[in-house]
C-alpha cells in the first residue's frame, strides 16, 4: 500500500496543492461513480422477490450494503468538493492525466496483453497463448535487444509448454486445449 | 440376477456394435466432471468410482470440481462437451429440483444416464431436547404446534424436499432453517440450534452412538446394515424413499456403443470388492442399475419432485 | 493413553511415511508460495495418493501439505508483495515493505519462525484442549457468528491506511462485491443481470487475486522515467542469520502466544479460517503494540503477529475434526474424507475407538511443523534468489501463474474475465489510494454475515436474542469497543499529525 501512494506521489511533482486538487478530483470521480453505482445497485437488490421461508429475503442484505456504500461515498463527495473549493487550484487537469498515463503506459499495456490473452486463451489453448503472452509481455519490459529476445523465448517457451505438460501429466488438470488442437 | 444380465446385454450390444470406436473405448484419459466442491460427498464417492475405473479401463479418469449454483455450473460446462464419451459426469436428486424450481432449465433428460452407482440412505436426525425422543413424539408434537419444530435444510435442495416428504406424508409442518451441506446441519443439530433434520450415518452416525442425536427414522425401503435399530418409514405407516443417488451421465448424442461399453466398464467397477468397501466406509450404499433401470428410475423420482417441488418454491 | 501415543508415533516415524511427508511439506509449501495456487489445490492432488496408504499415513502426508501451506504464503507476501494464499493477506502489510527495505532474508526468517511456533503451540491447545473448546465451537449459534463477524469488520480500522472514509468505502465495496451471485439461502440469482459470467458469483480466491497480485504486478511497471531501475525487484543482498532471528522472535512472546491463541480460536470455528485469523492477530497486535505507527512499514511485530496468527489455524482447525467430526473448511473435509475411505469413521468417538490414530495425527503435525521449518530454512537461499530475477520474468511468468491458478480453482473459463476486470478495479483503487485490504476483508466476511443473520431470523424472528444470548452479546460489545477505540486513536492521531502532514492524505 505504501508503496503505490509514494508512485502516486511522484507521478504528481509540480506544485504540491495543485497536484493535491487534482488528485481528490480523481477520487471525487470515483466516489461519485461508486455512489450512482450503488444507488443502482440497491435498487435492483430492492426488486428480488421475498421468500416465504424467512423474514429477510435475498434483497434485504445487498440492499443494506449498497445504501451504506451509497451514504458514505456522498460523504466523501462533499467533503472532497469542500476540499477542492479550499485548495481552488484545479486547473492542467487533462496535462496531469496525459502524465499519469504516460508514466503507467507499461501497466496498461501489460494489461491489455492479459485482456486479449485471457480471451484467446479458451480458444488458441494454454500453450500457445501463454507462449505468446510471455514473450510479448518480456520484450514490452525489457525492451527488444538480442539478449532478451533469446531470453525471453527460453523463459516462454518453458512456462508455456512445460507448464501445461507438468499439470497435464503429472498432476492430471487439464488447463484450455483450445478448440484449435481439440483431438 | 438382473447384474448377469446387463453385462451380457452390454457384452452384446459392443458385440453387436461391431468394429466402431467402442472396441478400444476408452483409447484415452476420460475426463470426470464432478459438479460439486472438493470435499463433499458426491466428490468423495465420485473418485472412488474414477479410481475404480481408471483401474478397470487402464486409462487415467482425472476428476475435475465444477462447483458452482448447485451444480449447475458444472453440468451446464458438461452438456457443451464432445459427445464422445471421454467426458462424463455425475447428477444426483438435487439437479431434478433446481429444474422444478427454475433455476436451471437441465433436467435428467438433458443428458444420457447410463449407471446408477451409489444410493446414500438418509435418516431423519432428531437433536436431544424435552418435547421428543421418537418420531411418534415429534409427530404428536408437530401435530399440536405447527411450526414449532425447527428443520435445518438446504433450501430448496435435496433435504428440502425429503422434509416436504416427510410433511405431506405426515400431514406436519416444520418450520425452517437454511444450512448448506449436511456437515453444517449435524452442528447445528449437536448444537442445539435446531431440533431436526436430515442426516447419514458419515456425518451423524458417531453422535447417535454417543447418545447425542437420535435416528428416528431411515428412508429406505428396508432397514440398513449399519443401523438395524432404526425403523424404515414403511414401518412407520408411510412408504417414503429418501436416499441421495448418485449416478454418472453421458452428453446427450453419445453414441449407443460408447455408452454400453461405459456401462459395462462401470459395472466393473462396482463389483470390485475394493471400491464397495470404501464406498460403504463413507457411508453409502454401492448399486448398480444400468441404462434402462436408471431412466425408469429417474423418471419416477421426476414425478414425485415435481409433485412437491410447489413446497419448496420460496 | 501412553500405548496409544507410541502406537500413533511408531507409525509416522516409519522411514516412508517420513519421505512422503517431506515430499508433501516441500509440495504445500510451494504451491502456496505461487500466487494463485492454494493448499487446497495441493490436498486434493495428494487425496488419490493416499487412497493406496494406511490411514494415518495418508493423513500424515496431508497434514505436512496442510502446514506447510499455512507457511508457504508468506513467501510471495513478502517477496513480491502479493498473498500466496487467501491467510496471508495481512503478511504483506508489514513483510512486505521490510524486505524491500533490504531485509527480505529477515522476513522471511521472522515468518517462518512465527509460523513453526504457532503451529506448535496450536497442536498444544489442540491435544490439552480439543474435547472443550469443540464443545464450545459447536454450541454457537448464528447469533454468535454474526456477531462475531460484526467484531471482525471493525478490524476495517487497523488496515485503512491513509484515509478511514476510504478504507470504509473499499470494506463495504468488498461487502458489496459478494453478494452478486447465486443468493446463500436459496441459491437463485442476484445481482447478475443474466450475465453467465457473474452467474457463479465472484469466488473469494479470484478478487483476492485479482485485487493484490493483478495491480501489484501491474505496479511493478510502473515507470516515472526518473528510476532506471529495470532489474531486480530487490536488489543484492541475500543474507539471512537463522539463529538470532528465532531469538529475535522469541522475545515477542506476548505477541507471539496471542496472535497464536487467536489463531486456534478462530480455526476453531468451523467456516472462519486462516484469513480471517491472520487479519484479526495482526490487527490485535497493533493495537495493544506501543508503536502503531510502525505497523505497515516493516515492523517485526506485525510479521509474527500475522503468520503467527495464519499458522495456528492448522491446529484450530483441526478440533473440531478431531474432537467431533465436524470439518472446519474444505481442507478439513477432505482430511476427513480420506479417513473415512479407510473405513476411519469420524466423529466424537474418534478418540475413544482409535487413540493411535489420533494421538498419531498430534505427532505427525509436530513431524509437520519441524520439516517445514527445515524445509524453510535449506531453501531460503533459493527462494530469496527469486529477488534477482529481473523483473521483465517475474511480472509476466507470476501473471500466468494467477491465471493457472484461477482456472483451476473451478476450471471456468467465465473466471478467468473475472480475473481481468476485478485486477483493473483493484489497479484503479489502488492508484487513487483507496487500501484494498479492507476490500478483501468485505469480501470474506460478507457472506458470513450475511448467511448467519439470515439463518439466525429464520431460527427465531425475535431481534433481541442477539443481545440475549451471552456470547453474542460479550462479542457485540467487543465490536461496540473496538468501534469507541478506533475513533479515539483515529482523532489522537489526526491532532497529533495535522500541523505536519496534512490530513488523511498520502499524497
Amino acid at each position: 500500500m505504501t508503496n503505490g501512494t509514494e508512485k502516486s506521489a511522484a507521478a504528481g511533482a509540480s506544485a504540491p496543492a495543485a497536484s493535491r486538487a487534482r488528485t481528490e478530483f480523481a477520487r471525487l470521480v470515483s466516489y461519485i461513480v461508486f455512489g450512482l453505482g450503488s444507488v443502482y445497485l440497491s435498487v435492483r437488490a430492492g426488486e428480488l422477490p421475498t421468500s416465504r421461508w424467512e423474514p429477510l429475503g435475498a434483497g434485504s442484505f445487498p440492499q443494506l450494503v449498497f445504501g451504506v456504500l451509497a451514504v458514505l461515498c456522498l460523504i466523501s463527495a462533499v467533503r472532497t468538493v469542500l476540499d477542492i473549493r479550499k485548495l481552488g487550484q484545479l486547473d492542467g487537469l487533462g496535462e496531469a492525466l496525459c502524465v499519469w498515463l504516460r508514466t503507467r503506459r507499461i501497466s496498461f499495456a501489460l494489461f491489455g496483453c492479459l485482456v486479449i490473452y485471457l480471451g484467446v486463451l479458451p480458444y488458441a489453448g494454454f500453450s500457445l497463448a501463454t507462449f505468446v503472452f510471455l514473450l510479448i509481455a518480456q520484450l514490452m519490459i525489457a525492451g527488444i535487444s538480442k539478449k532478451t529476445v533469446i531470453q525471453s523465448l527460453i523463459a516462454a517457451l518453458v512456462f508455456s509448454v512445460g507448464l501445461n505438460l507438468l499439470f497435464a501429466e503429472v498432476f492430471n488438470v487439464f488447463l484450455p486445449r483450445g478448440v484449435l488442437f481439440a483431438s | 440376477m438382473f447384474r448377469k444380465i446387463a453385462v451380457a446385454a452390454g457384452l452384446m450390444a459392443a458385440a453387436i456394435a461391431g468394429p466402431a470406436q467402442a472396441q478400444d473405448y476408452p483409447a484415452k484419459p476420460i475426463e470426470f466432471i464432478v459438479p460439486w466442491g472438493p470435499g463433499g460427498g458426491s466428490d468423495t464417492l465420485m473418485r472412488l468410482v474414477a479410481a475404480g475405473l481408471a483401474e478397470e479401463t487402464g486409462k487415467a479418469v482425472p476428476v475435475i470440481n465444477m462447483p458452482g449454483v448447485g451444480g449447475n455450473v458444472g453440468l451446464a460446462e458438461f452438456a457443451n462437451r464432445p459427445a464422445d464419451g471421454y467426458t462424463i459426469s455425475q447428477i444426483h436428486e438435487g439437479l431434478l429440483i433446481s429444474n422444478g424450481t427454475g433455476i436451471t432449465e437441465l433436467n435428467w433428460d438433458s443428458f444420457m444416464p447410463i449407471a446408477l452407482l451409489t444410493s446414500s440412505p438418509q435418516y431423519l436426525t432428531l437433536s436431544k431436547n424435552d418435547n421428543f425422543s421418537t418420531f411418534e413424539e415429534m409427530v404428536a408434537y408437530a401435530k399440536e404446534h405447527p411450526g414449532a419444530v425447527r428443520a435445518g435444510v438446504t433450501l430448496a435442495g435435496v433435504p428440502h424436499l425429503h422434509m416436504a416428504m416427510i410433511e405431506d406424508a405426515f400431514g406436519i409442518q416444520f418450520s425452517y432453517v437454511g444450512y448448506e451441506g449436511t456437515g453444517q446441519r449435524i452442528r447445528a443439530l449437536v448444537g442445539g440450534n435446531i431440533d431436526i433434520a436430515i442426516g447419514d450415518v458419515s456425518s451423524a452416525g458417531q453422535f447417535v452412538e454417543n447418545g447425542d442425536l437420535i435416528f428416528a427414522a431411515v428412508g429406505m425401503p428396508e432397514r440398513t446394515a449399519e443401523e438395524p435399530d432404526v425403523r424404515t418409514f414403511k414401518e412407520l405407516g408411510k412408504d417414503l424413499d429418501l436416499a441421495v443417488t448418485r449416478g454418472v451421465v453421458l452428453p446427450k448424442g453419445t453414441p449407443q456403443d460408447i455408452a454400453d461399453a461405459l456401462e459395462a466398464n462401470l459395472e466393473k467397477v462396482m463389483q470390485n470388492e475394493d471400491v464397495r468397501t470404501k464406498i460403504q466406509n463413507v457411508g453409502s450404499a454401492p448399486v448398480f442399475l444400468g441404462q434402462e433401470e436408471y431412466k425408469t428410475y429417474l423418471g419416477k423420482l421426476s414425478d414425485t419432485v415435481n409433485r412437491l417441488v410447489g413446497k419448496l418454491a420460496g | 493413553m501412553l500405548d496409544a501415543f507410541l502406537a500413533g508415533a511408531h507409525q509416522v516415524f516409519a522411514f516412508d511415511t517420513l519421505i512422503y511427508m517431506l515430499i508433501g511439506s516441500i509440495a504445500g509449501i510451494v504451491a502456496a508460495a505461487i500466487p494463485g495456487f492454494t493448499v487446497t489445490m495441493a490436498i486434493i492432488l495428494t487425496l488419490p495418493l493416499t487412497f493406496a496408504m494406511d490411514p494415518l499415513q495418508g493423513v500424515s502426508v496431508m497434514l505436512s501439505v496442510y502446514v506447510g501451506g499455512y507457511t508457504g504464503g508468506l513467501i510471495s507476501a513478502a517477496l513480491l508483495g502479493i498473498p500466496g494464499t487467501p491467510s496471508s493477506v495481512a503478511t504483506t502489510f508489514d513483510a512486505f515493505p521490510m524486505a524491500r527495505g533490504g531485509e527480505p532474508g529477515r522476513a522471511l526468517s521472522l515468518g517462518v519462525w512465527a509460523s513453526f511456533f504457532g503451529t506448535v503451540i496450536s497442536t498444544v491447545i489442540l491435544i490439552v484442549a480439543a474435547p472443550p473448546l469443540a464443545l464450545i465451537a459447536v454450541k454457537l449459534g448464528p447469533w454468535e457468528y454474526f456477531s462475531l463477524i460484526v467484531f471482525a469488520l471493525t478490524i476495517v480500522a487497523s488496515l485503512v491506511g491513509n484515509s478511514l472514509m476510504r478504507g470504509l468505502i473499499a470494506g463495504v465495496i468488498g461487502l458489496g462485491l459478494a453478494t452478486v451471485g447465486p443468493d446463500p439461502m436459496m441459491g437463485r440469482p442476484r445481482l447478475t443481470f443474466d450475465s453467465a459470467i457473474l452467474m457463479p458469483g465472484l469466488p473469494f480466491l479470484i478478487v483476492l487475486i485479482g485485487i493484490f497480485a493483478i495491480s501489484q504486478l501491474m505496479g511493478e511497471v510502473e515507470d516515472d522515467g526518473k528510476s532506471e531501475n529495470k532489474g531486480a525487484l530487490i536488489p543484492d543482498v541475500i543474507e539471512f542469520k537463522t539463529w538470532s532471528v528465532m531469538r529475535e522472535v522469541l522475545m515477542h512472546p506476548v505477541n507471539l502466544v496471542r496472535s497464536s491463541l487467536i489463531g486456534v480460536f478462530i480455526g476453531a470455528l468451523p467456516g472462519a479460517g486462516g484469513s480471517i485469523a491472520n487479519l484479526l492477530a495482526y490487527d490485535q497486535a497493533k493495537r495493544s503494540s506501543k508503536t502503531p505507527e510502525e505497523f505497515g512499514k516493516g515492523t517485526a511485530d506485525g510479521v509474527i503477529a500475522s503468520e503467527a496468527g495464519n499458522s495456528a489455524t492448522a491446529g484450530g482447525g483441526l478440533i473440531p475434526m478431531i474432537a467431533l467430526g465436524i470439518p472446519g473448511s474444505a481442507v478439513d473435509a477432505i482430511l476427513m474424507a480420506a479417513l473415512m475411505v479407510h473405513g476411519i469413521s469420524v466423529g466424537p468417538r474418534l478418540i475413544m475407538d482409535h487413540p493411535d490414530l489420533a494421538y498419531g495425527m498430534f505427532v505427525a503435525m509436530v513431524v509437520a511443523s519441524l520439516m517445514m521449518l527445515v524445509v524453510c530454512v535449506l531453501s531460503m537461499r533459493l527462494f530469496l534468489r527469486v529477488t534477482d530475477i529481473p523483473k521483465q520474468f517475474i511480472v509476466p511468468t507470476v501473471m500466468i501463474c494467477c491465471v493457472i491458478g484461477a482456472f483451476a480453482l473451478n476450471n471456468r473459463v467465465s473466471d478467468l474475465y473475472l480475473l481481468g476486470a476485478i485486477g483493473l478495479v483493484g489497479y484503479g483503487l489502488k492508484s487513487l489510494d483507496y487500501p484494498l485490504a479492507p476490500l478483501v476483508l468485505g469480501v470474506i466476511l460478507g457472506p458470513i454475515a450475511e448467511t448467519n443473520l439470515r439463518r439466525a431470523l429464520m431460527s427465531d424472528g425475535d431481534w433481541t436474542v442477539f443481545f440475549t444470548r451471552p456470547i453474542s452479546a460479550v462479542l457485540l460489545v467487543a465490536a461496540l469497543l473496538s468501534v469507541i477505540f478506533s475513533v479515539r486513536s483515529v482523532l489522537k492521531m489526526r491532532k497529533k499529525d495535522r500541523p505536519a502532514t496534512d490530513e488523511q492524505d498520502g499524497d
